[in-house]
């Protein structure tokens, strides 16, 4: 059985075939935690979602309709899980990054504020930007589980890109702070 | 200079503060920690996977024949070419609305979270056929104590519970052959009606682009025949809109009133959210699969009213739960011995007229007094019925299991009455106005803060944001100031004794008739503007669940 493309791997799943789903899941388990750290903002959280994910995907497979949109298929149930985890904990996503810390050093104040900056961007925006930076998946990795075009990645990141650096500013931090930490 | 634009330093950053090797996948020990979900798949082996033959995605497929795209790009073409507007005629990306109104037909399934007055108010999920007929839906309501108010709804079967609330009630019923009316929440609608006051005159439409400010195109859409304002976000790639404000008002006294939120729009919805889980206590009143309430033969609405309250009084006293069970809409003994186990009636002493209720038929109030044993003492007691038509049995009535107006049906601990309500002032210690360091300082740390979709916490405050507390009150501050007292409990009280749970027309007896009135689909909103009172009303048994207070005017 070769079992190259992620069609292939995906049908042999549909039909039984454990170690395709293996293969599927060391393919998909990283993203799927970022995934779920852009709506929980907890990485332990995070990955407790992505297991769950798997144990359902594993489980709902056959209603899986089109095996060239597994990617997708998966993050809209890490999606929910996550949500459903969010609202299980009563807590906002943002939460851990809100917390007032004191006697934190220049760089920890500064890695806090780009956490904040991303946790007020539009879910959707925030996604991308976790993504993209959690475990550097490229933007064809990326185009792939969220279902859209490598160029919409492309433009969706400059722009929230951009508005994360405005709201750095706002706050004082800059390239020139970066550089000089 | 534009270090965003070349912002090495920001890559960077973001991969320290965001990124993690912490996690690596280990499928042999995830293998291990979920066997059944294992077993479950390769009991598939050698079968045939099961395929769904519609298309969730229905434009993509669509977008596959030569000749289906040739047509939607001549619709396209055409549209553009009809658009209401256009920001800028020669830019080829120039948005018309009607590329919006495209790219939400064909509408499979939506996830949306709706606001009233910048509180969230329901998430809603819904999927549909290649028709366009509603095949399931799911709506979480509110978020009181016990968490959401869960509703479910496929093959014309509705269930209601709370997921998280022990001992809660459960009620699964069918609602007749009729689709249920989505169109409060369903985004392609809203889309198509807005797109029709424009084309029809009754509604002038501006459109923003995209700015390095904001990353999605604004539509300003500014109504004729009534001080509405609607304001759409577009996502530029998609054309979908992804959110829907309304703005009531003359221009200058133009205020948020309620909004709904696009979160998904035709993505694949976890089955589970269609399956309802709720605790092993939960007591379930089932009328699908049994016959429940009272046949009205020959009598008038009002007699069979009366009579079911007799019945179900009488049945409850001589301890036959099956029947009363059955009366209180296919209950079983439980809701009585379990739910209801401080209460037994020991004697009717009168049964009022039936008052049907405003804008719900066949729906009655029948209050009556009776002598009841509550924790081993006899009291008269006046409470009050809800006698419903059961839905998908014509003909059939039930008495509603929420008895209203007792204050039996509320814990011990909510009879307490902390203080007083003074509207345009007060509620209990905390008055309009005091400071939002005051509150806490009284009340400690807040439950939840938040405003619109963002949540705070006490190190991280807007200028203006709700705070809500343990208890059942909450507060809207604005500029470290009380602005508004909300009320969820019957904590605190009018000087008349009213207060949460009781009844709409207690209300409205007891602060008059003008007040205006707002409906929604699931609770109406009672404003007494001149007195500074809204108070919210449960669609199904009328009675206050909240109360706000604010000043006057």
């Amino acid at each position: 059985m070769n079992l190259n493309s992620e069609t292939e791997l995906v049908e042999a799943a549909q039909n039984g075939h454990l170690e395709s789903f293996g293969a599927l899941y060391e393919r998909y388990h990283s993203p799927m935690v970022a995934l779920a750290y852009s709506v929980l903002g907890d990485r332990d959280l995070a990955e407790d979602a992505a297991q769950e994910t798997f144990a359902i995907a594993c489980q709902k497979l056959g209603t899986l309709r089109h095996s060239d949109k597994f990617a997708a298929w998966l993050a809209s149930i890490c999606r929910n899980v996550s949500r459903s985890i969010l609202r299980s904990k009563g807590k906002s996503a943002a939460v851990n990054f809100q917390e007032c810390v004191e006697n934190q050093n220049d760089k920890e104040n500064r890695r806090d504020a780009i956490r904040k900056a991303v946790w007020k961007l539009r879910p959707a925006d925030r996604e991308l930007i976790v993504m993209r930076y959690y475990d550097g998946f490229s933007q064809a990795q990326i185009s792939g589980v969220l279902d859209i075009s490598q160029q919409a990645v492309n433009g969706r990141l400059v722009r929230a890109k951009r508005k994360i650096a405005k709201y750095l500013k706002r706050n004082g931090f800059t390239g020139d702070d970066y550089e000089t930490s | 200079m534009k270090r965003a634009e070349n912002n090495k330093w920001l890559d960077e950053a973001l991969a320290e503060a965001i990124g993690s090797e912490e996690y690596k996948a280990n499928f042999e020990k995830w293998k291990q920690e979920h066997p059944e979900a294992v077993e479950m798949l390769t009991s598939r082996a050698g079968r045939v996977p099961s395929a769904f033959k519609s298309p969730l995605r229905i434009r993509n497929i669509i977008m596959k024949s030569p000749i289906t795209k040739l047509a939607a790009a001549a619709v396209i073409v055409g549209a553009v070419m009809l658009s209401i507007h256009l920001w800028d005629k020669s830019t080829p990306s120039a948005y018309a609305f009607e590329q919006t109104v495209e790219a939400m037909q064909g509408k499979r399934s939506f996830h949306i979270q709706t606001y009233f007055q910048n509180r969230r108010k329901d998430e809603f999920w819904a999927e549909y056929d290649e028709n366009g007929k509603v095949i399931r839906y799911r709506q979480e309501e509110g978020k009181g104590r016990y968490g959401p108010l869960v509703t479910l709804w496929e093959n014309d079967i509705r269930t209601m519970y709370y997921p998280t609330k022990p001992a809660g009630i459960r009620l699964i019923s069918r609602i007749g052959n009729t689709e249920p009316e989505l169109e409060e929440f369903d985004p392609e609608t809203a889309a198509k009606e807005i797109h029709e006051h424009v084309a029809a005159g009754r509604a002038i439409m501006e459109i923003q682009k995209p700015s390095p400010y904001e990353s999605l195109i604004t539509l300003n859409v500014t109504r004729k025949d009534k001080p509405l304002r609607q304001v759409l976000l577009v996502d530029p790639d998609t054309k979908l809109v992804t959110r829907i404000d309304n703005y009531w008002g003359a221009d200058e006294e133009r205020e948020f009133h309620h909004g709904i939120e696009l979160l998904e729009y035709n993505q694949m919805i976890d089955a589970n959210l269609f399956s309802p889980e709720f605790p092993e206590d939960t007591i379930t009143i089932d009328q699908v699969s049994q016959e429940v309430g009272l046949a009205q033969a020959d009598m008038s609405n009002e007699e069979v009213a009366c009579e079911i309250v007799r019945q179900v009084l009488e049945a409850w006293a001589a301890a036959d739960y099956a029947k009363a069970g059955k009366l209180f809409g296919g209950a079983p003994p439980e809701l009585l011995t379990e739910h209801y186990r401080n209460l037994q009636p020991i004697s009717i002493i009168s049964i009022g007229r039936p008052v049907p209720v405003q804008n719900i038929k066949p729906v009655f109030r029948v209050k009556c007094t009776c002598e009841v044993k509550h924790d081993s003492q006899v009291k008269t007691v006046s409470p009050t019925f809800t006698v419903i038509a059961v839905d998908g049995q014509p003909g059939r009535w039930y008495v509603g299991w929420y008895i209203m107006h007792t204050d039996l049906e509320v814990d011990a601990q909510d009879r307490i009455v902390k203080g007083s309500i003074i509207p345009g002032v007060r509620v209990g210690d905390y008055t309009l106005d005091m400071s939002k360091d005051d509150v806490i300082k009284r009340l400690g740390k807040p439950n939840n803060i938040f405003y619109e979709r963002e949540r705070y916490t006490l190190h991280n405050l807007p200028r203006k944001f709700y705070m809500c507390f343990e208890g059942g009150i909450s507060f809207l501050i604005v500029d470290g100031s009380v602005k508004e007292i909300g009320v969820q409990k019957p904590f605190y009280k009018f000087t008349n004794g009213l207060g949460v749970g009781d009844s709409e027309q207690d209300i409205i007896q007891a602060f008059g008739d003008d007040f205006q009135l707002y409906e929604s689909k699931w609770k109406d909103f009672l404003i007494y503007k001149d007195e500074g009172l809204m108070f919210e009303i449960h669609k199904e048994n009328r009675t206050v669940i909240e109360i706000n207070v604010s000043r006057s005017g």
